[in-house]
């Protein structure tokens, strides 16, 4: 028995548990009889040429009703450039048929590989998919032998290959299957597609793996932890068998409850949401069911930047978010301050950074920055349903100036003549007491309000919870903090505007009721969390929870909270 | 000659299948054309030249027609990248 062993993977291309026997899929290196050709012998290359594309364009037009890549594959084969790089190879360079297209094949592979778009990267696979098939056509090989099952055993196989290309995966036998591991490609990948469509887990860019993995020995692959476990020991396999079956249970209770929407027992529809860092939460919230994206955080753009963020590349993320998720998303302008540093831009220290230079304070004093967040987020725009949300917001004339900027953005884009969405919705962070008590005033103002109860909470408390001896005191249930909370939902009704919570008392299950009873239009909660408050707010019933929020009025004492909480 | 500049509406931009569908259309004009974007021109009859271009949605391109049908070419080309290419905008 060989050691067990532990790789951690970085890219999780479909997630997945599964676990089976090696299979390493190592395809003949097909190489062209490199031969310089009489002037006389041009026209029989050609002709034999014509003919290989001809057997190729049939061929893969056969698959077509198997995977609609091979229809473009048709077009591919048959494409110009192509045509006109081997027909010039063979006619002025005197190369025979295989070196023409082995040549030419490389020139358009390099060219796509070269490029900065990863999904374009990963059409030069595409394209010597193509020269492969070419040549084992010219070289008389059948490039649809199907792949022999090793051992012919009955146990699932993980497929371990250096890349896989649709022509390589068409003749697995896919009922075998139950995981790939690839050494190159990325998560837009053909491997990746595909291992996503089949329900099984795909790691992509494992460099190494090929000469890790024996034929045969036992492999695990583990998304949620994110490894692959090389000969897993008796114990190793028992133990992930267990884990195998809770993320399956968990999988299907997902599917279950987190794709419909959430009504309350009475038939209130409540919305629930997710927050996002990163694109890749965007994916995984349409994933979860989430109804949108109530706050996606855009300091990972700075942060893990060299220099400011331009807006080419701020447009990129955000207009991915956009296409990938086809639902509201909230964008929060940038939130940073004295507590994170960029690397690029020091702050000076401050002694209280919460009651600092931060968020909108910083956006303001630094209007070509701001201006190039702006901008990136109106283009994006264009391209779904995205909404800006300014946090920090103490004072009526930082609304002002922020919006006076957000119209001189949209002016100079509109000059420009590039598209962007002339009506994106501007709404406020409420996390300041002063925001609080000029709810109302806001309200008219703004198209939407988000409760952010992180700092809201500290702000009303006084309560630094980085502080041990009085984080104790942090308590989003303190009266104080609750009829904040409903006084800024009123405020926004008064107004006709939704209102939302994107702090962590919104996943608070205890605060749920509470909250659909003082009317909370948005729930937006991790990800991970939109399945259950869901399911929570399933089984409210909103006459019973607004009894509850009408007993706040009359309650000051922590108890007394605490017992409408209990009875909820 | 004719000159026109448009801007790609849909939503992956000049990827595979999209250039497909484009480059098909260009080949059946009898013009030239060329495709410039940026500091880059390609002849759109062609889908790897297409996507060596890397146009992505949103971005602005300018395309050249010359011959004698170069007013109708034009036409059914910025017809065909207007419509969507084969993608739906939703």
């Amino acid at each position: 028995m060989k050691k067990m062993s532990i790789i951690k993977v970085n890219t999780v291309a479909s997630r997945g548990m599964a676990m089976g026997q090696a299979m390493i899929f190592d395809k003949p290196q097909l190489t062209a009889s490199r031969k310089i050709i009489s002037p006389d012998k041009v026209e029989g290359e050609l002709a034999r040429y014509r003919q290989a594309v001809d057997t190729a364009v049939a061929q893969v037009s056969s698959l077509s009703n198997q995977s609609d890549v091979f229809a473009a594959y048709a077009d591919l084969i048959q494409d110009y450039a192509l045509t006109e790089l081997v027909e010039n190879n063979i006619k002025n360079e005197l190369q025979n048929c295989e070196l023409a297209v082995e040549n030419a094949i490389r020139t358009f592979s390099d060219m796509l590989a070269a490029m900065d778009d990863e999904y374009m990267r990963e059409r030069a696979v595409d394209i010597r998919d193509i020269g492969y098939r070419l040549l084992s056509i010219l070289q008389g090989r059948d490039v649809h032998a199907p792949v022999s099952c090793a051992g012919e055993s009955d146990k699932p196989l993980i497929i371990i290959a250096d890349d896989l290309s649709p022509s390589d995966t068409i003749k697995m036998d896919k009922s075998k299957i139950a995981g790939f591991v690839t050494q190159r490609g990325g998560i837009t990948g053909h491997v990746a597609i595909i291992a996503r469509s089949m329900g099984i887990p795909a790691f992509v860019g494992v460099s190494g793996i090929m000469d890790l993995v024996a034929d045969d020995s036992s492999v695990i692959l583990d998304s949620v932890n994110g490894e692959i476990i090389l000969n897993p020991d008796e114990v190793m396999r028992e133990e992930f068998l267990g884990r195998k079956l809770r993320w399956e249970e968990k999988q299907k209770l997902l599917l279950h409850y987190g794709k419909k929407p959430a009504f309350t027992i009475d038939g209130k529809p409540v919305k629930v949401l997710a927050n996002a860092g990163c694109v890749e939460d965007v994916k995984c919230a349409a994933e979860y069911g989430a109804d949108g994206i109530g706050l996606f955080r855009t300091e990972f753009l700075y942060m893990n930047s060299k220099h400011f963020p331009t807006e080419e590349e701020q447009f990129a993320v955000y207009k991915e978010a956009a296409v990938s998720f086809n639902k509201e998303i909230t964008i929060r302008t940038l939130d940073i301050g004295g507590d994170k540093a960029l690397p690029y831009f020091p702050f000076e220290p401050e002694e209280n950074p919460f009651l600092g230079w931060r968020a909108i304070r910083i956006s303001l004093s630094m209007q070509s920055v701001f201006k190039t967040h702006l901008r990136a987020i109106l283009r994006a725009g264009f391209f779904g349903k995205l909404r800006i949300m300014y946090p920090m917001i103490t004072g009526y004339e930082e609304l002002v100036q922020a919006n006076e900027i957000l119209e001189e953005c949209k002016a100079e884009l509109a000059a420009e003549g590039k598209p962007f969405d002339r009506d994106i919705q501007v709404g406020i962070m409420i996390e300041t007491p002063a925001a609080v008590i000029l709810a109302h005033d806001f309200a008219h103002h703004v198209n939407f309000f988000s409760i952010g109860t992180n700092d809201l909470t500290q702000y009303i408390l006084a309560v630094d919870r980085g502080n041990r001896n009085v984080a104790g005191l942090y308590n989003t249930f303190h009266p104080a903090v609750l009829k904040s909370i409903h006084h800024i939902i009123k405020a926004g009704h008064s107004a006709g505007i939704e209102v939302g919570m994107c702090g962590e008392f919104a996943a608070d299950f205890e605060a749920t009721r509470l909250l659909v009873g003082m009317g909370l239009d948005e729930f937006s909660v991790a990800a991970a969390s939109v399945p259950e408050i869901k399911q929570r707010i399933r089984n409210i019933s909103v006459a019973e929870a607004n009894a509850s929020a009408a007993e706040l009025r009359d309650c000051y004492t922590q108890k007394c909270v605490d017992k409408i909480i209990a009875d909820s | 000659m004719v000159r026109q500049k448009v801007v790609i509406k849909n939503k992956s931009g000049l990827h595979l299948r999209p250039a497909t569908i484009f480059s098909k259309i260009a080949a059946g004009c009898a013009s030239d054309i060329k495709l410039i974007k940026g500091d880059k021109t390609v002849n759109p009859k062609s889908i790897l030249f297409l996507m060596s271009a890397g146009v992505k949605c949103g971005d602005e391109i300018e395309l050249v027609c010359s011959g004698e049908t170069a007013h109708d070419d034009m036409q059914t080309l910025i017809d065909a990248i207007n419509s969507g290419l084969g993608e739906d905008d939703e």
